[in-house]
């Protein structure tokens, strides 16, 4: 190295992107400084600070029990309100009604199937444990390039403050966000393609005449005019609220979001309810898409940077962090120098078909909850139906206690029949 | 809402296993399997597979449902332990012994060894199976190994009186 270089810093990882999958990983690299050796590990957010919006809600038991190996699921437990069931409202007037247990997989798992908890409190619990571990996020740090130096490092340009500087690291990981500047930085492409419509988003309370009918803390989902709409209850600083996810009106699309939306899809559930006090309303458009490999050697991505898909089901998130999971210890092994050449390439070839069959799935599910065709209006009919209810709802609603209790090779035959993912 | 649980990794060339041929049907248990959920006993405390797998190393899980087999796979330790030795070394290797038989009230690894003083069976954690059918349902086997991967998935797999490939996933893994 020149001496120009020696003043430049030199890290293991370079995490550019503090969400959940960001966070973990770094988590997970920090935890691990104890053994073989300490792993210099740097966490870049361009974000000012954590994000105080509560964006992905479902933290899937999947994601409890990585959470509970790190040794924080007890602290998620508490902040987080587990949810007994889901409630589907289909039909004229959303007079079918079907509702499905979603509390614990006895036998599978001691922790509940789903747990809600606003991201921004997934984020802070992640947060204060990677500060506990010595850790920390450089928040805003934006990386503006990379490039790969003949010694087989990266050379990332960050700006903070106005003020550019370089860092070397032996690998860069993107956990960036759909937008993510690394995937650019590669020149990935994001294979897939744009769904038709907008997601609406909203946080707000809902009053309901005559009290807990419905919004009795357990979630609902109502077929309404065009789409769906889906109300969540969650557990925030100052009291309770309500997480709305509804498909917008075709004339709706491009217009700025309101309760007013929130309020007409409340209108099609079989209640009299008011939603008030709206805390944070966001649009959606929806995409499906996903890198053709997650890295190899330098660099890697992980989480939304990855692949993004309809929230159907709550997926996302609880899919980024199993990458993080995968991505860590391997990546470990190869700063630490005893991981083999082809070690780090396992990741994208353990975690892409993981990735792509959440999107296909989930896919099916956003198109059969939404589409006015024949074809899905069947679906549901089929779901609705006896057979619906008893063989293919559990696998949709995964929480699926019988489906769960079979043996894996079982279980995959029944999730290749009807891929799981709402 | 699914809990992803269904996530395997079978088909990853990081997933090895030694199995016996099965006449029909097909082992419950794999290569690349998370490891199956189960409630442990131990002198101790009650625990589960979850916190046995807890942590930044590698597990490496003997598993039997006879006292023959557990000497026999004691006596097989040293070897195993050679064979870890680059995993031990860097992530980390720890061993834990499951049972699904009765065990004396204070019952350690040792006791279940013929050569009583075996160092490689001095220390490792032994664990009683709570429920047997729920064992040998979600195992399959009845005696054999499974090395267990930092994110809890089974990397390899071997069944008691299988010529070992420990050696080789070792060096896939490694060098």
């Amino acid at each position: 190295m020149s001496a120009e270089d020696e003043t430049k810093v030199v890290v293991d990882v370079l995490v550019a992107g503090a969400g959940p999958s960001g966070l973990l990983l770094a988590n997970e690299l920090v935890r691990r400084g104890a053994g073989a050796g300490r792993i210099k590990v740097r966490v870049v957010d361009a974000a000012l600070g954590p994000s105080e919006h509560s964006k992905a809600l479902a933290v899937q038991l999947n994601s409890l029990e990585i959470f509970h190996d790190l040794g924080v699921a007890a602290r998620a437990l508490s902040e987080g309100k587990s949810l007994a069931s889901n409630t589907v409202f289909a039909g004229k007037g959303c007079k079918q009604e079907l509702k499905i247990k979603l509390d614990s997989l006895p036998g599978q798992s001691p922790f509940p199937g789903i747990l809600v908890l606003p991201q921004s409190r997934t984020e802070k619990i992640l947060l204060d444990n990677l500060k506990s571990l010595g850790g920390n996020v450089e928040y805003g740090t934006e990386l503006m390039g990379f490039s790969n130096t003949k010694d087989g490092l990266v050379e990332c340009r960050l700006r903070a403050g106005g003020r550019e500087f370089t860092v070397l690291a032996r690998h860069l990981v993107g956990t960036d966000g759909a937008h993510s500047a690394v995937r650019h930085g590669l020149g990935m492409k994001f294979t897939g393609h744009k769904l038709e419509g907008e997601f609406l988003l909203a946080d707000c309370d809902i009053d309901e005449e005559g009290g807990g009918k419905i919004f009795d803390g357990t979630g609902a989902v109502g077929k309404i005019e065009g789409g769906m709409g889906g109300f969540f209850p969650y557990a925030r600083d100052g009291g309770a609220s309500w997480r709305a996810i509804i498909t917008r009106r075709e004339e709706d699309s491009g217009a700025q979001a309101s309760l007013a939306e929130v309020q007409r899809a409340l209108d099609f559930l079989p209640t009299k309810a008011t939603a008030r006090s709206p805390r944070w309303i966001s649009v959606f458009a929806l995409h499906s898409r996903q890198v053709e490999s997650y890295g190899s050697g330098t660099t890697f991505l992980a989480g939304d940077a990855a692949h993004i898909h309809s929230p159907a089901g709550g997926q996302g998130m609880n899919l980024g962090l199993a990458d993080s999971q995968n991505l860590a210890w391997k990546l470990a092994m190869a700063v630490q120098g005893c991981a083999s050449p082809g070690l780090l390439d396992t990741y994208s070839e353990e975690r892409h078909p993981v990735g792509r069959r959440i999107l296909t799935s989930t896919d099916a599910v956003f198109a059969g909850m939404t589409s006015p065709g024949v074809l899905s209006r069947a679906a549901r009919g089929i779901l609705f139906s006896s057979f619906g209810r008893k063989r293919i709802l559990p696998i949709l609603s995964a929480r699926a206690p019988k489906v769960s209790f079979l043996q894996p090779s079982q279980n995959k035959i029944a999730i290749d029949a009807f891929p799981p993912s709402t | 809402m699914v809990s992803q649980l269904w996530v395997n990794y079978r088909a990853s060339s990081l997933s090895q296993e030694v199995l016996p041929w099965k006449p029909w049907g097909s082992w419950p248990l794999h290569a690349g399997d998370r490891l199956p959920f189960l409630t442990l006993a131990s002198t101790e405390k009650s625990t589960t597979t979850l916190d046995l797998k807890r942590g930044t190393s590698f597990v490496l899980v003997l598993f039997c449902s006879s006292e023959g087999a557990a000497d026999l796979l004691l006596s097989g330790l040293d070897a195993a332990r050679e064979a870890l030795e680059p995993i031990a070394a860097g992530p980390g290797l720890e061993v834990s012994m499951i049972v699904d038989f009765m065990l004396k009230a204070d019952a350690t690894a040792g006791d279940l060894c013929s050569h009583a003083s075996s160092p490689a069976a001095s220390a490792l954690s032994l664990f009683r199976v709570e429920d047997s059918a729920d064992f040998k349902q979600k195992f399959g086997l009845k005696d054999g190994i499974a090395l267990v991967r930092p994110d809890g998935y089974v990397g390899y797999l071997e069944a008691l009186g299988m010529k070992s490939q420990l050696s080789s996933y070792v060096r896939r893994l490694t060098k």
